[in-house]
């Protein structure tokens, strides 16, 4: 099967729809048609495993709600709901954030936002700190080794025990990595010609085509229902 | 900040990037452990607060020039936006990104106790989305009467959030911001400063 390929300023637009249907939205059954039209689209779109594992956690979440509505009472009810209320809001949101940045490719996602005349002071930490949040995780598992093998633990218990030697066993090689890792980017960058004033260039065109059309039109009239 | 586009190169733009990156995780680590939970929801600005301080400090010490604390608030801006937060959020961090880049800009970027009280007004962004709670509360118990949440439920909401968590609130932020970049600037000294990575 073949996916569907849209725009970046697509999925920028499909994301600032359900922001905003987020916050304007009636009723709880209309979160959950959201989430179910991100997850058609999210299919689509070549990411079906993520999108179904997401979709599936926000029906447990609804259930709870809706199953603590009936069967509990008091503070245990209040806090089951209010807490898939809060998570729910976020739900749809983040979702879509998690495609956007699944299906785009850097270098993409740079032209696309250089076609939306973002000023390059924006554009560039924007990118890098989409590249740069994975390499985070990463760095993170080295530095619980390496603090295994020194004996300082990063765990709870260590931090209790042992809390400013704790703590500046994780702040100091998790910034250090940071900074040399800004040091090696901006090599790169610089060396691939970034300074160049004259306007970049993409290996992959972008450009809007039909499906990026039906996309928008999909969104914008369950945005609509709304207000029905 | 007429001179901004100039003085920024592309290592500046890097930094940057990857110091949001680590800014935002830490602090969504500390808002999130509260943010979820409802009875300590009223809390997460505190949390969020915690972690970041010495992320933030680092950054100006390497970035010491007008912009990178407003790029680090349209970044957060963008991303809060994203996930779909109220949208008093985004604005906030906006507006809190000019006024501590003002603030830090009065010690030239250098005075790292100017640097820290800008650390303690960007962490207040996370509290104008409960000014939303505590002013517009007619309404919005109204709006949830309407979507048929009973009356209980309010009432234990409104408990939660008595008219003395605002303050409390925002001098608790505050004060946790402050102690985070306290251990912010211990680390610049003891090692980073060594390590001769400051700008």
């Amino acid at each position: 099967m073949k996916y569907i390929h849209t725009d970046p300023r697509t999925k920028l637009f499909v994301l600032l729809i359900c922001a905003v249907a987020i916050t304007i939205s009636p009723s709880l059954y209309y979160e959950g048609g959201l989430v179910f039209v991100i997850l058609l689209y999210g299919i689509l779109s070549g990411k079906p495993k993520y999108s179904i594992i997401m979709a599936i956690i926000y029906g447990g979440l609804l259930g709870l709600a809706i199953i603590s509505n009936f069967y509990l009472s008091g503070a245990l009810r209040i806090m089951f709901t209010t807490f898939s209320d809060f998570i729910g809001k976020m739900f749809p949101c983040v979702m879509m954030g998690g495609i956007l940045v699944g299906t785009t490719q850097a270098s993409e996602f740079m032209a696309a936002l250089n076609h939306m005349h973002i000023p390059k002071n924006v554009v560039v930490p924007v990118t890098v700190m989409l590249r740069y949040i994975p390499m985070i995780q990463e760095d993170w598992g080295y530095i619980k080794d390496s603090m295994k093998l020194r004996d300082v633990a990063p765990s709870l218990k260590g931090l209790i025990k042992n809390p400013s030697q704790t703590v500046e066993c994780i702040y100091v090689p998790l910034m250090m990595a940071a900074s040399k890792m800004a040091d090696e980017i901006s090599a790169a960058a610089v060396t691939r010609g970034i300074e160049n004033p004259k306007p970049r260039t993409c290996v992959k065109q972008i450009h809007f085509c039909v499906q990026d059309i039906i996309v928008a039109v999909v969104f914008v009239g369950y945005f609509l229902t709304a207000f029905l | 900040m007429s001179n901004q586009k100039s003085s920024l190169t592309v290592k500046d733009l890097v930094t940057i990037g990857i110091f949001s990156a680590l800014f935002l995780i830490l602090s969504l680590i500390g808002g999130a452990v509260l943010g979820s939970n409802p009875v300590t929801t009223f809390w997460m600005p505190l949390g969020g607060a915690l972690l970041p301080g010495p992320a933030f400090l680092l950054l100006i010490a390497k970035v010491p020039k007008h912009g990178p604390i407003i790029i680090l608030g349209i970044i957060c801006a963008i991303i809060y936006f994203a996930t779909g937060m109220h949208w008093t959020m985004p604005v906030a961090y906006l507006v809190c990104g000019v006024l501590a880049d003002l603030v830090s800009s009065a010690g030239k970027f250098k005075n790292v106790w100017l640097n820290i009280v800008a650390y303690m007004i960007f962490a207040l962004s996370l509290v104008p989305t409960y000014f939303m709670f505590f002013f517009a509360r007619e309404s919005y118990m109204s709006y949830m009467l309407q979507k048929g949440t009973d009356q209980e439920y309010l009432d234990a909401m409104v408990k939660a959030g008595q008219d003395w968590v605002l303050p409390v609130m925002i001098i608790g932020t505050l004060a946790v911001a402050f102690l985070s970049g306290l251990f912010g600037k211990k680390l610049l000294k003891k090692q980073f400063e060594k390590a001769g990575i400051t700008a």
